[in-house]
């Protein structure tokens, strides 16, 4: 399949001469459907709630795609979205249960030592459970940094904070997931 | 399908932390079989299906309107007609005899009861003629009772 720069699927996107919305759309979900997914699900755990929030972010991203104003790169706006809809979520969760904090990771945790798609070793496990053991903001920067490579100025756009701040708590989550693992 | 494949990774960050550069090429998060083939479909369908309730609900307000609208003008015709119906339904059916015992007949003129007294069931004596009505008036009234009436 041919691969398509973000700046021409939003073109063909935009096209209002042509029939090209919904192919360059699905084109868009194909290049990006993986990554997007793998963001939510490190965030939710379970498979079920990350499909439901993978579909409501490209369902948002169809609706928006049109006011997207290109001061950022395209993934970085997609990436804004699926994180917010995640934040959203587990916040949801917590006052639909009133559930504090420490019950919301426990049921995360759960649903890991339970989850049929998790492909794991036990030093696997406990890696995941010890980023569970982060704050949600800091478990996201651990997240973007680690597994996805973020750089921190595109960060700071998704998540709101200063580069300084970002790092800062990096450094801080590796020291504290380290520390889990090894049991200390 | 394995989702956790880690990319080129600063090393200077992970220098203090030896497991975390250990873990960084282990898969962890897999998703079921085909997943990927048919998710598009599934935002697809999740797009129309939502474009499908946001007409209905533009079409509700429309509606709910229209049905206040008609509630409104039954209940008014509701008001007004069977109260003009019950008026007339009361007034015919007072008899004679219900309106001797409620004394009201008192304030009636008497052009009035006459009228009531005529339309009663009893069947009419036969009508008098003229010389026998003149026998009557002359045999009745005295002379001076008779000049003052012409």
């Amino acid at each position: 399949m041919t691969s398509f720069s973000d700046e021409e699927l939003l073109a063909r996107f935009r096209d209002p001469e042509g029939n090209n919305r919904h192919y360059a759309f699905n084109l868009l979900v194909q290049k990006y459907q993986q990554k997007i997914y793998a963001h939510v699900r490190r965030m939710v755990i379970d498979h079920d709630d990350a499909n439901d929030l993978v579909q409501n972010t490209f369902v948002k991203i169809w609706h928006h795609l049109d006011n997207f104003r290109e001061d950022s790169q395209l993934f970085t706006w997609m990436y804004r979205i699926a994180t917010n809809e995640c934040l959203a979520f587990l916040k949801q969760k917590k006052k639909r249960f009133f559930l504090p904090i420490a019950d919301v990771e426990a049921e995360l945790n759960r649903k890991l030592e339970q989850n049929t798609y998790f492909d794991s070793n036990k030093l696997e496990l406990k890696l995941q459970q010890a980023i569970l053991s982060l704050p949600e903001k800091q478990r996201l920067v651990f997240h973007l940094r680690y597994y996805d490579n973020m750089k921190y100025e595109e960060m700071s756009t998704i998540l709101e904070t200063s580069v300084g701040a970002l790092k800062a708590s990096y450094h801080h989550a590796v020291a504290k997931v380290e520390k889990y693992i090894k049991g200390d | 399908m394995n989702m956790n494949q880690h990319p080129e990774h600063t090393d200077d960050e992970l220098k203090d932390a030896p497991i975390l550069r250990q873990l960084r090429q282990t898969a962890a998060f897999n998703a079921p079989e085909d997943y990927f083939q048919t998710l598009p479909s599934a935002i697809q369908d999740r797009i129309s299906s939502r474009k499908s309730i946001l007409s209905l609900f533009k079409v509700k307000p429309i509606l709910a309107g229209l049905a206040i609208a008609g509630c409104l003008v039954l209940g008014i015709l509701y008001i007004n007609r069977p109260a003009q119906e019950q008026q007339f339904t009361e007034t015919t059916t007072i008899t004679t005899d219900d309106l001797i015992e409620s004394g009201y007949y008192l304030e009636l003129e008497e052009q009035l009861i006459a009228e009531s007294v005529y339309n009663d069931d009893a069947t009419p004596e036969e009508s008098i003629d003229e010389t026998e009505m003149e026998n009557y008036l002359l045999e009745a009234s005295d002379e001076t009772t008779l000049i003052n009436e012409l």
